[in-house]
């Protein structure tokens, strides 16, 4: 594990934006059959996700995450010196999604724009790089924009992943201040890659008529090479073995102790491995917040989502709040980090529909 | 063993004696990758062992899962 302690930052504010369109139980019942569909959603504790669709792209959740927490801060777009998205769902192979966002935002030429490709861990790495900026560039205020449309990648007849995926788009912005640090653990295990997995679209496999048609795979989904392959065992597998350690380093890095830990904020992968994981660890439920029942695993978005879902009451307090939050999957990529976080900015989640 | 099946019932939603050590996996209802997923969770619960997914794919029989976890 990689471990640090960056000083000289803090979040100023957070903003989740999520499509208008949500599918439910009464979308699996139609297309898995009653008993199934209430099985899925038993074990997986996902009620509603929210759907992109119609062109609707994670860009354009962030583009509007973004102009509303740059409304609400009082923040001119020609202060900031540094916009990361980071997600798998990028608008297209080239340029960067961070630079059209830069253009379309209306932010200054002295400003560094790019992108970060990494899902269930992503937040935790946008929060390291940008920290690492204001600490060692000086740069004074940044956009970290976090999100995915993965529910594009789904298909409708694998029961492993169309029920359990959700979009949403989120926007964080992190300032300069004095007397204040954050520390981060971070790791990597790419024997891990194969397990979630879009197989073809891309220079490895790249399109062909035979890679966009769907055929009946392992336990009788189907699926094309061109949907999200998740070898579900194989993932709680990787998190009981990680995520426990990662959770014991993120506290000696910052020398918490856990009963003095607020909020545990986890990437919201399932409820089922988010209560084993919990209980495991020791954990009070009151301390671990669970946003999945209303909009499934938002892959990256899924730790501003939670907390603009469930704690714009504490954070918006002067009071400061002493949180970890934890990312881990898609790679395997896994990090945390230890953070006071207080006087957020914490608009209510918006919806946006499809252009 | 007679401990290890009942977690095993328990957790599948089965009967008590519905299960012996020599039950074949493929004849369980309710034996499907979701139950793998939790027996992983009820291998790490209650036993405190890490098993690989790799391995309950071979497993053939109810005796084969407990051997997974220690018990005979």
């Amino acid at each position: 594990m990689i471990t640090t302690t960056l000083r000289g930052s803090r979040i100023a504010g957070i903003c989740t934006v999520v499509p208008k369109r949500t599918a439910g139980i009464a979308d699996l019942e139609s297309i898995f059959g009653p008993e199934e569909a209430a099985k899925v959603a038993k074990s997986t504790g996902v009620l509603q996700r929210r759907i992109a669709g119609g062109g609707l792209c994670t860009s354009d959740l962030c583009f509007a995450s973004a102009r509303q927490l740059l409304n609400d801060l009082g923040w001119d777009p020609a202060t900031v010196q540094a916009v990361v998205f980071v997600s798998q769902t990028p608008d297209y192979r080239l340029p960067a999604t961070a630079c059209v966002l830069h253009g379309k935002l209306g932010l200054p030429k002295n400003c560094v724009a790019f992108d970060v490709n990494l899902g269930c861990s992503g937040y935790i790495y946008g929060l390291w790089m940008v920290a690492q900026f204001i600490q060692a560039s000086g740069l004074q205020r940044a956009l970290l924009l976090v999100g995915d449309t993965s529910t594009y990648y789904l298909s409708d007849k694998d029961r492993s992943t169309y029920p359990i995926f959700g979009d949403a788009g989120t926007a964080t912005a992190i300032e300069s201040v004095r007397d204040s640090q954050i520390s981060f653990a971070l790791g990597s295990d790419g024997a891990g890659s194969e397990n979630l997995l879009v197989p073809a679209g891309c220079f490895r496999l790249p399109h062909n008529e035979k890679t966009a048609c769907r055929s009946e795979r392992e336990n009788g989904n189907w699926r094309s090479d061109e949907n999200l392959f998740m070898n579900g065992a194989e993932v709680f597998a990787f998190t009981l073995r990680e995520v426990p350690a990662l959770i014991d380093g993120i506290l000696a890095v910052a020398g918490w102790e856990r009963v003095s830990v607020d909020q545990f904020v986890f990437h919201q992968a399932n409820k089922f491995m988010l209560d084993h994981l919990a209980k495991k660890m020791k954990l009070p439920i009151e301390k671990v917040p669970l946003s999945i029942a209303d909009y499934g695993n938002t892959s990256s978005a899924s730790i501003p989502l939670t907390i603009s879902a469930c704690l714009r009451e504490k954070l918006t307090q002067s009071q400061t709040q002493k949180m970890v939050l934890a990312g881990f999957g898609v790679g395997w990529s896994w990090g945390a980090c230890a953070i006071e976080m207080g006087s957020l900015v914490l608009p209510p989640i918006l919806e946006i529909s499809e252009p | 063993m007679k401990e290890f099946i009942q977690h095993l019932e328990n957790m599948l939603e089965l009967q008590p004696g519905e299960l012996q050590a020599t039950t074949p996996l493929i004849d369980i209802t309710g034996w499907d990758s979701m139950a793998a997923v939790g027996f992983l969770a009820l291998a790490d619960r209650d036993y405190g062992k890490a098993v690989s997914p790799a391995a309950i794919k071979i497993c053939k029989t109810v005796g084969d899962l407990a051997a997974l976890v220690g018990q005979s």
